[in-house]
């Protein structure tokens, strides 16, 4: 438990300056404010907020509803311009969606006119990259999370499960450094979501891309993470950033551990307060 | 299979209910001849129209004006539409005009149309075009608009641009709603090509209907009626089959699967 205390001793006091055990900082945003101007007047979804994603690092991000995760994950995916301070990958500015950083969005969002296949290689198309290559990644990518032979299916014929799979290997297939998933499995039933999981870990394993990983479910962030970041009600700070020391891989067992269940108190607890 | 005849079944009870109140009107009233021919007079008067040759003349050019002001119509439609949804400063100067014309009856032009354009099947096929145009249009500019935005924001992440958005997702997105106004336009095409004819020609199944008016050969009209109304229905079926073709996914699955 002490050195739970102390993880959030470090996250409140030197975030910001904070150099990642994993590496440099792939991911990096700065004293990051995003202000809606609505009919209602004006809405602060972020203020301040400071943290960095090391790269091939997972970082889960945990907040209340409405906080301004999603807000966060448009702007690193260059869909929304902040309106004060910035956020980087790999060391620049991002100003606009970027072929380097994929995103998985909370509905698969496929195209139900275009088969599997040519779902997953729209970003290839879009980026005019080599498309022979591109089947040729995507392929292994569906292989990869079990769907090789619905590669010629329409997306109408998959289950929601494999759907969200589909927009996985989208967000994948342009090899991007950073990987930006918002919720991808809140729409999923529990038991899918599980196995979903342990997709998702494997993947990260074979891949080693760094992710930025939204969720509303604790033991889901603790289980994937290598840290975990919680956010406060609107306007978003950073109020805690825990790292999971678990050994990989992570199993169902992981789960009934006592480090993992200290892990998830803590972060309840820390949601309690936030309530308040 | 079953399915399939019971789903024949109904549509023929209904005509065969038409008939027998046709015959019992004929037969049992007295209706007279001139208001109401007998259902044989009918077919007779459509056997030797087509097969003495003499309304093939007619169907076709109707069918021709109808054909080509709707491909011309729908095609303009689709690609007004779309410039219409693309920019918005096209919107706004097109849509004062659509607005103006789109609340007026078409029909109306008739008389216009023919002395702008002269008798011949220029002003039939104008008057088609005319007619089409809007409810195409229409149903091109909602369609597009309603892309769902989750595909699109899922596009701009993907580095997606403007002209490959357009066909690999807007366009098909809009294509359900742009099927229902060509489904639309086919009946209204019909009623322009007409309309033009009864105005002023001397071809066409319009023009059939309204020389038998004036020399009271009311079987004739009949004929061209029956000739009218099997043209709408074969569109109709076209457009329906190239509907259920093409936007295969809106079809639900469970359909697809029964049959
Ligand atoms: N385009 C927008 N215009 C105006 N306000 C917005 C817009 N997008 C988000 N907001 C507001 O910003 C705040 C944060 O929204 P955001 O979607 O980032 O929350 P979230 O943390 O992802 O919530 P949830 O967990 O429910 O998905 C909300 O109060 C929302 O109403
Ligand atoms: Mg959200």
């Amino acid at each position: 438990m002490a050195q739970l205390n102390r993880a959030r001793i470090d996250s409140v006091a030197e975030v910001a300056g904070r150099q990642d055990p994993l590496g440099m900082p792939l991911v990096v945003s700065r004293d990051l404010d995003v202000t809606f101007q609505t009919k209602k007047g004006r809405i602060e979804a972020v203020k301040g907020l400071s943290l960095n994603v090391g790269d091939g690092e997972f970082v889960s991000i945990l907040g209340p509803s409405g906080c301004g995760k999603s807000t966060l994950l448009r702007v690193a995916a260059g869909l929304l311009k902040p309106s004060g301070g910035a956020l980087s990958v790999g060391g620049e500015t991002v100003t606009g969606p970027r072929s380097d950083v994929g995103v998985v969005f909370q509905k698969p969002a496929l195209l139900p006119w275009k088969t599997v296949l040519d779902n997953v290689t729209l970003p290839v198309r879009s980026q005019g990259l080599n498309r022979k290559a591109g089947a040729e990644r995507a392929r292994r990518l569906l292989d990869m999370v079990g769907l090789a032979q619905f590669a010629d299916s329409y997306p109408a014929e998959l289950s929601g499960g494999m759907q969200q799979r589909v927009g996985i290997v989208r967000g994948l297939v342009n090899d991007p450094k950073v990987l930006l998933m918002d919720e991808p499995f809140s729409a999923l039933d529990a038991m899918t979501r599980e196995t979903m999981m342990d997709d998702l870990q494997r993947i990260w394993t074979e891949t080693r891309k760094t992710v930025m990983f939204i969720t509303h479910s604790i033991p889901e962030a603790v289980y994937l993470s290598d840290r975990v970041i919680v956010l406060s009600p609107r306007p978003a700070r950073l109020v805690e950033d825990l790292t999971i020391d678990l050994p990989r891989p992570r199993t169902m067992d992981t789960m009934s551990e006592a480090r993992f269940t200290d892990y998830t108190r803590h972060l309840r607890g820390i949601f309690s307060h936030l309530d308040k | 299979m079953k399915e399939k005849l019971t789903g024949a079944l109904y549509p023929l009870i209904t005509f065969g209910a038409i008939l027998a109140l046709w015959l019992v009107a004929v037969y049992v009233w007295d209706v007279p001849s001139y208001v109401l021919p007998k259902p044989l007079a009918v077919l007779g008067a459509l056997k030797t129209g087509y097969i003495d040759g003499l309304f093939w003349h007619h169907f076709f050019y109707t069918l021709s004006s109808t054909a080509m002001g709707y491909i011309i119509g729908c095609v303009a439609a689709i690609f007004v539409g779309a410039i219409v949804s693309e920019w918005r400063i096209a919107e706004r100067l097109i849509n004062p005009l659509v607005i103006a014309l789109q609340s007026m009856p078409k029909v109306a032009l008739a008389p216009l149309i023919l002395v702008w354009f002269g008798f011949d099947q220029t002003s039939k096929v104008i008057m088609v075009v005319l007619v089409c145009f809007f409810p195409v249009f229409v149903n091109t500019v909602v369609g597009l608009k309603q892309t769902p935005a989750d595909l699109l924001e899922m596009a701009r992440a993907a580095n997606t641009g403007r002209w490959r958005t357009f066909w690999e997702i807007r366009f098909p997105s809009a294509a359900g709603h742009i099927f229902a106004g060509l489904q639309i336009a086919i009946v209204l095409s019909l009623i322009g090509a007409v309309v033009a004819e009864f105005v002023s020609s001397s071809e066409g199944l319009g023009y059939l209907i309204n020389a038998s008016a004036l020399t009271m050969e009311v079987n004739v009209m009949f004929a061209a009626l029956v000739s009218l109304a099997a043209m709408g229905v074969i569109g109709t079926q076209i457009v329906r089959f190239a509907h259920s073709k093409l936007v295969f996914w809106e079809g639900s699955l469970a359909a697809t699967v029964q049959e």
